[in-house]
């Protein structure tokens, strides 16, 4: 059997903002189910993610809903520089 | 050819090559502390040890330059430049391949250059057929064009180090040593743009 390879935090930080990137705005379950993670998890990182300033919380009537800031967008496109680079040598991250 | 003019050639080319190595190690440190994945602080200072020792050759060039004029013996001053940048070398190819290894032998990687004798320029070959395999594997495995670029760069600089060895028994053989190592700089640089390019989604 293979070894488990586990998420690092920057990697479940950038699924995350990978399914608010596709969705426009986004409430909780949605994220839940495209970065895989449980609730608990869940709601600590986007606490992160808020406190970052990456990510911000919308009202929408009785829901709540999360979209990317410009910041989160501009952390995005630095990560995939920066994960193409490091492809390049080999190394995952 | 007048030896002036082969360390100016000398000092532009290694010039070249120091600031692109630079430029990696920056862009290495970079992804380091957004990833926090050792092996690329292993990759950052490989460079910029690598930048050193390019840099190092281009002031001693400079001295050279300004000993030739003067009655001073230099074949002294010519050896030590020579020994320390291919033990820095040695150092910078010992952190790339640790870096591929993922650090589990990064400490012999540095004190490699501290065991080994003068002959500098083998152990960098030996060193770097490590690194140029490592690449080149991943590159079979990832097929993008940036793996394709970094493995290309390796294998110049590989290949200029055999050139390099071999410049006693034919001196146009340093000549396209350079043009070896500077092609495998900018194979490097030329990743590094293309990877800078990537705007919009991540």
């Amino acid at each position: 059997m293979g070894r488990v390879r586990y998420r690092s935090r920057i990697r479940i930080c950038v699924d995350i903002l990978r399914v608010i990137l596709r969705e426009g705005e986004v409430g909780p379950t949605r994220i839940l189910y495209g970065a895989n993670l449980s609730y608990d998890r869940l709601t600590k990182y986007l606490s992160y993610l808020i406190d970052l300033g990456l990510i911000e919380e919308v009202k929408r009537g009785d829901h709540v809903v999360y979209r990317l800031t410009e910041k989160g967008l501009q952390f995005l496109s630095e990560f995939r520089r920066v994960e193409k680079f490091s492809r390049a040598f080999g190394i995952e991250i | 050819m007048h030896p002036t003019y082969v360390m100016l050639f000398e000092m532009l080319m290694e010039a070249v090559g120091a600031s692109i190595s630079f430029l990696t190690a920056y862009y290495s440190l970079k992804a380091f502390r957004l990833s926090g994945r050792r092996p690329l602080l292993y990759l950052h200072f490989g460079f910029a040890v690598l930048g050193v020792s390019m840099m190092s050759r281009v002031f001693g060039s400079l001295y050279i330059i300004s000993a030739i004029a003067m009655p001073v013996s230099v074949r002294g001053m010519v050896g030590l430049i020579s020994t320390a940048c291919g033990v820095m070398r040695i150092a910078s190819y010992g952190l790339f391949a640790a870096a591929y290894s993922g650090g589990r032998r990064v400490e012999m990687a540095v004190l490699i250059p501290l065991l080994v004798n003068p002959y500098t320029e083998f152990v960098c070959v030996a060193v770097m057929v490590y690194v140029v395999v490592q690449s080149a594997i991943n590159h079979a495995f990832v097929k993008t064009s940036e793996s394709l670029l970094v493995f290309v760069a390796f294998l110049l600089m590989l290949v200029s180090h055999i050139m390099f060895t071999m410049s006693h028994v034919r001196a146009m053989l340093y000549l396209l040593a350079h043009v070896s190592q500077l092609t495998g700089f900018a194979s490097m640089l030329t990743m590094l743009l293309k990877v800078g390019r990537e705007v919009g989604e991540g």
